[in-house]
């Protein structure tokens, strides 16, 4: 047993924490009835803190706050769905344009086939790209606007 | 341990949701967290116009820096540092005083107590230590409580009301653990003291 009387720091930390406490504290205060007083004060003094009244906002917070944010953005998934469709739309009315092209004017009559296809290959890759780019752009410009 | 992970698992899935676009998530977060951040602005910014500012604030500010939390600790300790530091921010602003010295509040409690003796003298027949002891030790605590420097006083909310730990604590305030634990030894020394200023310990009883 401690012979001397425990420190404030030492009453405290039985007083908050009991179990997790020192072997030779919760022994000294099982023996000292000095010290034994003390903790019950600072058992009487928590048990009040922890009753007093809980701080509550007298205002919607989640609706004041929510009501402040930026619309929802478009999914990821969306923007490639999109991607996707517009792609598949310039491509399709790049080829019928060149189809109609083709047929009624004869541009490319005597030019080899293979050449007509690099020619559309590269052209549908620098609109792609472009495109792309273009999007791009606008999304980041949205972001900016939108504080996002 | 499983509690953290647990928790971890629902902070992942709402900031997760939040990015991909579903805001009303959010709302959840404010939800669980509304709590915590109601006790650090009432405990640290006297004004109540400013404590709804500043609430506000709080949440625009986690909902910018969501996408760049690391959930290296709980969802609701990271708000409670950003409540905590905006709330700081607030009073360097208005240059009040954060921590002044603990024991320059003691004359005026003891003025107060004996302003709560006198009107219940005033006002009942009883002897005046039953009455004030059976009915304002919980209204002295309060107004102790209250005259706490501001970050005794979130400290004592944090860890008694609020039950986090010395570290999570830490966290929110940026302060050690170990000075947390020696602030919150000081803070309720102080408040004992006060109680045994008037009272006799047998008389808290």
């Amino acid at each position: 047993m401690v012979r001397k009387h425990l420190s404030d720091d030492e009453v405290q930390q039985y007083a908050v924490d009991k179990l997790g406490c020192e072997k030779r504290i919760a022994e000294h205060i099982h023996l000292c009835e000095e010290c034994r007083s003390k903790v019950e004060v600072y058992q009487l003094l928590i048990t009040e803190i922890k009753q007093q009244p809980q701080a509550v906002f007298d205002f919607d917070l989640s609706k004041m706050v929510l009501q402040q944010l930026p619309s929802p953005k478009t999914s990821i998934a969306n923007d490639n769905a999109l991607i996707w469709i517009f792609g598949f739309m310039g491509l399709a009315f790049l080829g019928g344009a060149i189809y109609l092209f083709i047929s009624y004017f004869d541009l490319f009559e005597g030019i080899k086939i293979i050449f007509i296809y690099l020619i559309v290959i590269t052209a549908v890759t620098v609109l792609a790209y472009l495109f792309i780019d273009m999007y791009k752009k606008y999304k980041h410009g949205m972001k900016v606007l939108d504080l996002y | 341990m499983n509690n953290i992970t647990g928790q971890n698992t629902t902070d992942r899935n709402l900031v997760d949701r939040i990015l991909r676009g579903e805001t009303n998530a959010f709302g959840i977060i404010i939800k669980n967290t509304e709590n915590l951040v109601a006790k650090i602005i009432f405990d640290m910014i006297a004004t109540e116009g400013d404590r709804k500012d500043i609430a506000q604030d709080v949440y625009l500010k986690a909902y910018q820096k969501l996408p760049g939390f690391k959930f290296q600790s709980k969802l609701s300790t990271w708000i409670g540092q950003i409540c905590y530091n905006t709330c700081i921010d607030h009073l360097r602003k208005k240059k009040l005083v954060l921590a002044e010295n603990i024991f320059e509040t003691e004359t005026d409690l003891s003025n107060d107590i004996l302003d709560l003796m006198n009107t219940a003298q005033g006002n009942f027949d009883e002897p005046v230590d039953t009455l004030v002891i059976g009915k304002n030790i919980s209204e002295i605590v309060k107004k102790k409580i209250e005259k706490l420097p501001a970050i005794y006083k979130t400290l004592i909310s944090l860890y008694h009301n609020e039950e986090l730990s010395y570290d999570e604590i830490g966290t929110i305030t940026g302060l050690p653990a170990g000075t947390v634990k020696s602030y919150l030894f000081r803070a309720r020394r102080e408040l004992k003291n006060d109680l045994l200023l008037n009272y006799k310990k047998e008389d808290l009883w």
